[in-house]
């Protein structure tokens, strides 16, 4: 991987307080996020996305939570050795967030200009008055009409995708480098997620602000992110770039995911579903986590010996011990053309 | 907004009336004759029907309450019928005492409350938690006579740090002695108070703490300070500014017995007194004062809502 990336995770390790004792959520997240651009991590419920994004953001329950092991580093500084202190001013300028839930991530006793401008102010030192003025020109950006005026108003008085431009016009207002966007059209209607993906695409693109986007649709992910990272119950399980990804996965999962997309339908393929559930961080099976949902696990193999993320092709990245070995190769003729669909299908949304 | 503000103090126009007339009648549905009060103890049954004529004692029961709220309603409350001194000027003359005593109370339960339910809200489950959450239940069962005993038995008597009893006006001892002789009343009255507002304030900030907002704040760089201050506060205020306010009635029930134990001559002692004697008017000039108090501190509280609560202003 590239040494000159904005955004470096590597072997973290999460764990989370349980009657139980300990419980590890996440085991080895490992991702890279290049300036300027879009990396999406995937993955079902549970598979431990959000828990690495707020790690990254330093938003973990502090008293119920703990990183064992593992680095986050910023620009080559290490997250995990600040202080929050120190992590304070680097929130909102340097890494920005924005949420699933518009309709909650408001304060509903400030009016949305008060709440981007405070956050100005308290970054940039600006008087009221610019931090006011640069809270109205960014909800303009965001496409908000007559933003001069919806800046006076509390969130109550948003829709839900408004709310979630408003979320977006807080996180991009100190320009931040990277933003963290943790499934932020999964609330929405399905016209306004459309709309919400072009502002962000069309934000990444016009002011270079890396993203790291974190979903379970892969639609999403094939209409906007470069790079691609597969998490199941806790580990990345598959790296490459996006179109390297949807045509030719590498990982049984991934393959799974593609053929549960509802796009897939639309170009005559079967959908189809992952049987089962991802296991809980208490029980995870022995071997490859996957197996035993795995249409191509291998009794005496993939129950036994726990794969690691390694290169299977250039710096596509596969954990899977029978891709390794080189003994499936009929994963990639079942998802031919989903890229293509998945794009026809969003611009159509997007129109 | 001004609309809404303007219906709630019309609202305390009807409830004024009703806790008048109540008063009104419960004064004459107790024992005893305010015409013999009012003629004195030797007087003979002639003495008392005079007296009964001359205060109108012998009217219809209704043309005395019209006849009493026309006077209220022009200011009068009346005289008492055993020192023949305005009822508004007794209780204008109590009234600063209690007013004293009482604020003193509540900023003493805001500060000592916010404080101690920021502190335990902010960390649930920690031993800071763990303590301010017993102190608290600890204040909500001492009764408020017995603390100001042990008050006075070990910092007045024991320590001498404060003085036992009795009060002394701003004008008369300046800003020390007042201090000095409400201190141990405002906390012996405040403490159940303080421990009520602990409760609500820890609750509200464990609650608020866990909102999605607090989390969008923290993750725009937002320094603690405000974090708790603006994001978490207003919005955990409203359940404390509400006990807040339906504990000021409290309070003012609480004072009577502390200025008693206090020896402090405010609304407290004044009301003993009158009840004792059956000076009805005092009596009734008094309930009708503390409740146009506790209906103002209530609609105070309503009106706080529309700062808490933007949803408020425009339903």
């Amino acid at each position: 991987m590239s040494s000159e990336a904005l955004l470096r995770i590597r072997d973290l390790r999460v764990e989370f307080a349980s009657d139980d004792g300990w419980q590890r959520v996440v085991d080895g997240a490992h991702l890279d996020v290049q300036p300027g651009g879009a990396r999406a991590l995937v993955g079902e419920s549970g598979s431990g996305k959000t828990v690495t994004a707020l790690a990254a953001m330093g938003l973990l329950p502090r008293r119920h939570s703990r990183i064992p092991t593992g680095r986050i580093e910023l620009a080559g500084q290490n997250l995990l050795d600040l202080s929050d202190r120190q992590l304070r001013p680097l929130r909102g300028t340097e890494l920005a967030m924005i949420f699933q839930e518009p309709m909650t991530s408001l304060n509903p006793a400030y009016t949305v200009g008060e709440q981007i401008a405070e956050t100005v102010r308290v970054h940039t030192g600006a008087s009221r008055k610019d931090a006011w003025r640069r809270a109205v020109e960014v909800l303009g950006e965001v496409g908000i009409p007559a933003a001069a005026r919806r800046a006076l108003e509390y969130p109550h008085t948003f829709s839900g995708g408004m709310r979630q431009r408003v979320m977006i016009a807080m996180a991009i207002s100190c320009r931040p480098k990277l933003l963290i966007a943790d499934e932020p059209t999964t609330a929405l209607d399905v016209t306004v997620q459309a709309s919400i993906l072009a502002l962000l695409r069309e934000l990444q693109e016009t002011t270079s602000m890396a993203v790291l986007l974190v979903t379970h649709d892969l639609g999403v992910v094939a209409d906007f992110c470069d790079d691609v990272t597969v998490m199941y119950a806790g580990q990345p399980v598959e790296e490459a770039d996006t179109v390297e990804l949807f045509g030719s996965p590498r990982h049984p999962y991934t393959s799974g995911l593609l053929q549960a997309m509802p796009q897939a339908a639309h170009t005559g393929l079967d959908l189809s579903s992952i049987p089962g559930v991802v296991p809980r961080a208490d029980r995870m099976p022995p071997g490859c986590r996957f197996h035993p949902r795995c249409s191509h696990a291998q009794e005496g193999l993939c129950d036994i010996a726990e794969p690691d993320l390694v290169p299977v092709d250039g710096a596509h990245t596969s954990r899977c011990l029978r891709i390794q070995r080189g003994e499936i190769d009929e994963l990639s003729r079942t998802v031919d053309d989903r890229v293509g669909a998945a794009r026809a299908d969003l611009d159509g949304r997007t129109l | 907004m001004v609309t809404i503000v303007g219906r709630r103090i019309i609202a305390i126009v009807p409830v004024l009336l009703i806790v008048s007339f109540l008063t009104f009648s419960l004064t004459y549905l107790v024992p005893g004759d305010a015409a013999s009060v009012a003629a004195g103890d030797n007087a003979s049954a002639e003495q008392i029907e005079l007296v009964r004529r001359q205060l109108g004692l012998d009217r219809p029961f209704l043309v005395q309450y019209a006849s009493w709220l026309w006077h209220v309603a022009q200011g009068g409350l009346g005289t008492s019928l055993l020192s023949s001194r305005s009822v508004l000027t007794s209780l204008v003359e109590a009234l600063p005492v209690t007013l004293s005593l009482t604020l003193l109370a509540m900023l003493f339960a805001v500060v000592v409350g916010l404080l101690l339910g920021i502190l335990a809200g902010l960390r649930p489950g920690s031993a800071l938690d763990r303590i301010a959450t017993t102190v608290a239940s600890l204040g909500i069962s001492m009764p408020s006579f017995w603390l100001a005993l042990i008050l006075v038995n070990v910092v007045a008597l024991q320590f001498g740090l404060a003085p036992v009893a009795g009060y002394i006006s701003i004008a008369e001892g300046g800003l020390t002695g007042w201090f000095q002789h409400l201190l141990l009343p405002a906390v012996a009255l405040g403490t159940i108070t303080a421990a009520e507002v602990t409760r609500q304030t820890r609750a509200g900030v464990v609650d608020v703490g866990g909102q999605d907002y607090i989390r969008t704040a923290v993750a725009k760089g937002m320094p603690t300070r405000v974090v708790v201050v603006k994001h978490t506060l207003k919005n955990a205020a409203i359940p404390v500014v509400t006990v807040l306010g339906l504990q000021f009635g409290a309070l003012v029930g609480g004072a009577i017995v502390i200025e008693r134990i206090f020896g402090l001559p405010g609304l407290g002692t004044l009301a003993i007194d009158s009840v004792l004697n059956q000076d009805f008017p005092v009596v009734q000039g008094l309930v009708l004062m503390i409740t146009l108090f506790v209906l103002l501190v209530s609609f105070l509280v309503d009106t706080s809502y529309l700062y808490f609560n933007p949803k408020v202003r425009q339903s």
